[in-house]
């Protein structure tokens, strides 16, 4: 039999309808979703500071001279670099110092193999946060501390990331 | 217990409420779902506006020389020059991304507020030069500039263009090196006879092409360039008598104008007053400045002889060479926060 009894009427449907449609539009217009597609924002400004910053230390400070990239990868341990880059990365002028964090691995090229070299990192070790690489060249010649990087095009790439 | 069951004919049947219920829920959750994606572009258009705005702000301020590349050279309040200025930018070439001009920062941070239009003054007229040649776009931007060098030994507050920021805004920050002008010290040390003139040549074309790199060049015609003199004794009371200077072949003489730009001379307490009211107080320096050599014609093959006469045996009898001596100081590292919203 049917009665009236747990049935939805008409007018109580539309104005259910009606209800869900505010509250789903009021709900979205008011809360911001990040989605993954829009990360690459802050990804870009990570990025385009970390290329200025590695591109600075790869430029010579005057004509004739080495940069500060290049003469900290012939005299290992690269104490004159951390400093500098970890400046150019964290300096702000209104803010206090930023929070950005880094990596330096070398990859070079010995006959037909691509060799990897631990290069420097700030000591905050990385846990998988969203990191970005950007990337420099650097030409060492025979002179450099370690024999392994003799006339050598070395491709420097830098992880940065902010925790 | 009883296996018998009275079956209705209308059990297990939708009412007609129902199906009419589910309907309009089902069109209402369509509609919902079709209208999110446009939601969430208008939702997230502000913020990635502003940013995207204040990336290419940052872009065309660090990596691009400006249209004109000399526009600092520019007399806004000549309506030619100022009809010619199209684009701000710092950098001091498009092959040079990052390094900035330090006599275009100047310039850049040099601007006149209150009541100002186009082709006022030789100033930039804040807000107006600024959006319309820097930020672009209808939508009425505010924004702030700012420029501090790292080690803020060169500006120790912070040089700054714009508002206040509120709380939220479009953000980017670049690191940059900083171009400075070249200079020469005149070392009293090589010079051997003393006379009443100091004869300083100026192959500019040898200064130009010492460096081919723009980044280091020594470019007398876009920048400032500054002569100093070092460890000259100067008996008291020295005066300058006359600054000239003059162009080869010929030599033909070229005006030294008593305003900007033109050649300044500086001591140890500050500007020195040409035509000269007061003994030199120390080593004159001689600063000609960004723009005076372009107004006369000069160009990077031009070869010119600075005249210095005092009035005392302080100079040198020979003719002093600059090219060998001029140098570009090293780059120094600045941030540039652009804020836009």
């Amino acid at each position: 039999m049917v009665n009236d009894l747990g049935q939805l009427y008409t007018i109580e449907g539309v104005a259910a309808g009606i209800l869900m449609v505010v509250t789903a539009y009021l709900v979205i217009s008011t809360s911001t979703v990040f989605t993954p597609q829009e990360t690459h924002i802050t990804d870009m400004q990570l990025e385009q500071l970390g290329h200025d910053a590695l591109k600075l230390v790869n430029t010579p400070g005057e004509d004739g001279t080495l940069s500060i990239l290049n003469q900290s990868i012939r005299n290992n341990p690269p104490v004159d670099f951390k400093t500098p880059f970890s400046q150019l990365l964290n300096s702000r002028i209104h803010a206090g110092d930023d929070t950005l964090h880094y990596n330096v691995t070398l990859y070079y090229r010995d006959g037909n193999e691509v060799k990897q070299k631990q290069f420097a990192d700030d000591g905050s070790g990385y846990y998988r946060e969203n990191a970005v690489k950007v990337t420099q060249l650097v030409k060492i010649g025979n002179d450099a501390s370690d024999p392994d990087l003799w006339d050598k095009i070395i491709l420097v790439e830098a992880l940065i990331w902010r925790s | 217990m009883t296996m018998n069951r009275k079956i209705s004919h209308e059990n297990g049947q939708l009412s007609i409420d129902f199906i009419i219920g589910f309907t309009i829920f089902m069109l209402a959750f369509i509609f919902v779902a079709t209208m999110i994606s446009g939601l969430l572009i208008n939702l997230q258009s502000k913020t990635i506006d502003y940013d995207a705005v204040a990336y290419r702000t940052g872009v065309i301020l660090v990596e691009d020389p400006g249209e004109p590349y000399d526009w600092h050279l520019l007399d806004l309040s000549v309506e030619e020059d100022c009809d010619n200025f199209q684009r701000l930018g710092l950098g001091i070439a498009r092959n040079n991304p990052g390094i900035i001009q330090e006599n275009k920062i100047v310039k850049f941070f040099d601007f006149a507020t209150s009541g100002c239009s186009d082709c006022d003054t030789d100033q930039l007229c804040y807000p107006l030069d600024y959006t319309g040649k820097l930020i672009f776009g209808d939508y009425p931007y505010q924004f702030n500039i700012s420029l501090q060098d790292i080690d803020k030994v060169d500006y120790p507050t912070s040089l700054s263009v714009g508002e206040i920021p509120p709380e939220k805004y479009g953000y980017m920050r670049r690191v940059v090196g900083i171009k400075k002008p070249g200079f020469a010290i005149v070392d009293a040390a090589i010079v051997d006879n003393l006379g009443y003139n100091l004869t300083i040549h100026i192959p500019v074309e040898d200064l130009y092409f010492k460096s081919l790199d723009q980044t280091y060049k020594i470019d007398p015609l876009t920048e400032d360039f500054n002569i100093s003199l070092k460890g000259f004794l100067l008996p008291d009371p020295t005066f300058i008598t006359s600054v000239e200077l003059f162009k080869y072949p010929g030599p033909t003489s070229i005006f030294i104008p008593p305003n900007s730009p033109t050649i300044k001379i500086y001591d140890e307490s500050g500007p020195y007053p040409y035509p000269p009211t007061r003994p030199l107080n120390g080593n004159p320096s001689f600063l000609i400045e960004n723009g005076y050599f372009v107004d006369q014609n000069i160009n990077e093959l031009s070869e010119l002889e600075l005249r210095i006469y005092f009035d005392q045996l302080v100079g040198h009898s020979t003719t002093f060479e600059i090219a060998d001596i001029a140098v570009t100081p090293p780059l120094t590292w600045a941030v540039m926060e652009v804020k836009i919203w």
